[in-house]
């Protein structure tokens, strides 16, 4: 069962709904004449967590599995390590550093490529970038470290 | 005002340069495998926000019927489609190019978008005026019942479990709620973060789910290795190839653009039918997938004029028909611009702008395309592990632009995880981005319907247009539950696969 498709898909979904009525709870839900605040939230998360029952329900008569081969993770991993980095960097590092940083960080993300390769790579991609978003869009960043 | 004006607008230098640009960003992705126009409209969303309203929607919708032509070279190639809409291109356009008739396959498919583009383009200068005039009458219960069909209508598209797309839909509402309630100013479901006061960003849960997901994906299959590109010797279509293609591109203009207009329509669906017309429609449909000129010409023609009559429903009655119209409502919505019948009165310099530049930009893509043809193909070659880093940083400097806020950069990473598990568990992600933009208003138009009704649901139901548009919506749901179109709509999308 665990690794039925549906039954993750759905449980998502119950779950979701039910923390979103949980969330929401405290905010007003008025009359139908003037609805509050909670009004549309709360019957939206019921409504999400009748379908995610729906597709347990399908779990048990549809076998299909979900497979989530290691592969898969790794640019998952890095891409996402990538971006949090550049909402860490960004702020201080100022554009150049941050947008190298980035990618080669994503760049990890795909195997088999030498460090060399990745950091030329990279140190192109980053004067690139900011040649089109600081030069042509005039996009009001900092390029260098504060 | 009127076309003219908007012709002239058109020709200025900027948004003469942003139609040229989206042209040409338009064929690249349609070319590249591994990007399609959703994604890179999500990943240029944030950054139009520096251009002029006109230039940035003249550039978007650029993109998205410029990457229908880039889509059929590929297609046509190496008989691998670049966009889901030319998936029945490479079916007879391959076969067409392994005969040696490449170059006649891809003349075709051009002549056939440019004529279908002009017909499009024509058909929206016509409609869009009476129908926001008619949108004008509508009042918060129409509204509503038309955000309802809409919905509904996003999910003919979806493949798969039509219960989980409607899942998605409702999901994206719900995230369409965060933030300040604009009625009462009280924040909602923000998890008392100020980051969250204005709602969600719309650029950054694009860009995450179809932008950084779809890396996940691609990185995630195992290369197929290097296809093969067929060679091009004859340019030129010889006179009996044009005259066996007049009809079909007459057809698939004609269908494209009704089809386009339909809520869950646009390019897939246009192509699809257009091809099934043909050849139903052939003395000899035994041709079909033997290399049948009409095959390529049909098609071409529809998803055409598909990509640019889903305008007007966005246009006129501010209801994006498929995803890549939900982008460009957010981008209208990042100038400020609600999308809906008032931008024809209020906005109809812009209107007449995007419209003109359509047919400035089927020229240029014909101009691109043709003597260019060799050119793109190198590009086909571009190793992904170059284009993917490009992806990220564009994200995430696109996304911290607009506001300068590092938690729409945070945000668009954990809407990417989220894109992935969401693909992983069968989701689909084009209807909860619908859902995400129409949330807000699909409440404050059921808000302001039951105040006026006076809390009497019934009163929704009764009003002709919206009874209309909600028993439409019905019948659409029970239509697309049947078991019989169910199996159909399977068998479509796995060719597709």
């Amino acid at each position: 069962m665990l690794q039925r498709l549906n039954f993750w898909a759905g449980g998502v979904l119950v779950l979701f709904g039910a923390a979103a009525i949980w969330i929401g709870g405290n905010l007003p839900h008025g009359t139908l004449t003037r609805m509050g605040a909670g009004f549309m939230p709360f019957w939206l998360a019921v409504i999400v967590t009748a379908f995610g029952f729906i597709v347990l329900l399908e779990a048990f008569w549809k076998d299909e599995r979900v497979s989530i081969p290691l592969h898969d993770l790794r640019p998952a991993v890095f891409i996402t390590l990538a971006i949090v980095l550049f909402a860490v960097l960004i702020e201080t590092a100022g554009f150049l550093i941050s947008a190298f940083l980035v990618s080669v960080t994503a760049t990890l993300a795909s195997p088999g490529l030498t460090w060399r390769r990745n950091l030329v790579q990279s140190g192109l991609i980053a004067l690139g970038s900011a040649a089109l978003f600081l030069g042509v869009l005039q996009i009001n960043l900092p390029l260098l470290p504060r | 005002m009127s076309f003219f004006d908007g012709l002239l607008v058109a020709m200025e230098p900027a948004n003469l340069l942003a139609c040229f640009a989206g042209a040409l960003i338009g064929t690249f992705v349609g070319v590249l495998p591994g990007l399609g126009p959703v994604a890179t409209i999500a990943m240029l969303l944030p950054i139009t926000y520096h251009l002029s309203p006109a230039a940035a929607i003249v550039m978007l919708s650029g993109i998205y019927y410029g990457a229908q032509y880039g889509g059929s070279i590929t297609a046509i190639l190496a008989n691998i489609p670049g966009e889901t809409s030319t998936v029945v291109t490479c079916l007879d356009g391959y076969r067409m190019a392994q005969k040696g008739r490449a170059g006649v396959a891809l003349s075709i498919a051009a002549i056939g978008s440019f004529v279908a583009g002009l017909f499009a383009t024509g058909v929206i200068a016509f409609v869009s005026v009476p129908l926001s005039d008619l949108a004008q009458q509508f009042g918060p219960a129409e509204y509503f019942a038309l955000m309802s069909l809409g919905l509904v209508g996003a999910v003919v598209l979806a493949r798969g479990s039509v219960v989980k797309a409607l899942a998605m839909i409702t999901v994206g509402l719900l995230l369409g709620l965060v933030g300040t309630d604009v009625n009462t100013g009280l924040q909602r479901l923000n998890f008392n973060m100020p980051q969250l006061a204005d709602g969600l960003s719309f650029a950054a849960i694009a860009m995450g789910v179809f932008g950084i997901g779809e890396i996940f994906a691609t990185l995630g299959r195992k290369s197929a290795g290097v296809s093969v590109i067929a060679r091009i010797e004859r340019l030129w279509p010889s006179r009996a190839d044009l005259s066996a293609s007049v009809a079909p591109i007459v057809r698939g203009s004609i269908l494209g653009s009704a089809l386009g207009v339909l809520p869950g329509g646009g390019a897939i669906l246009s192509s699809f039918a257009s091809y099934a017309l043909e050849k139903k429609i052939s003395r000899t449909p035994e041709r079909f997938g033997q290399g049948a000129i009409e095959g390529v010409a049909g098609p071409e023609s529809a998803n055409n004029a598909g990509a640019q009559t889903s305008f007007i429903p966005l246009l006129t009655l501010g209801i994006p028909a498929n995803p890549v119209m939900a982008l460009i409502a957010g981008g209208l919505m990042l100038h400020g611009i609600t999308p809906g019948p008032q931008i024809i009165t209020e906005q109809s310099l812009l209107f007449w702008t995007v419209i003109a530049s359509m047919l400035i930009g089927n020229l240029l893509l014909v101009v691109i395309n043709i003597p260019f043809v060799g050119l793109w193909t190198k590009l086909f070659k571009m190793p992904y592990e170059i284009l993917f880093p490009c992806i990220v940083v564009i994200c995430c400097v696109g996304t911290y632009s607009v506001n300068k806020s590092s938690f729409d950069v945070l945000i668009l990473g954990l809407f990417g995880v989220i894109g992935y598990a969401l693909a992983k568990l069968d989701f689909e992600v084009g209807p909860m981005l619908l859902g995400l933009i129409l949330g807000p208003m699909l409440e404050e138009n059921f808000r302001r319907a039951m105040l006026l009704a006076r809390g009497d649901p019934i009163n929704i139901i009764t009003r002709p247009i919206s009874a209309i548009l909600l028993t439409a919506s019905l019948v659409l749901l029970c239509v697309i539950l049947l078991p019989n179109l169910r199996r159909t709509r399977e068998t479509v999308f796995q060719e597709e696969a």
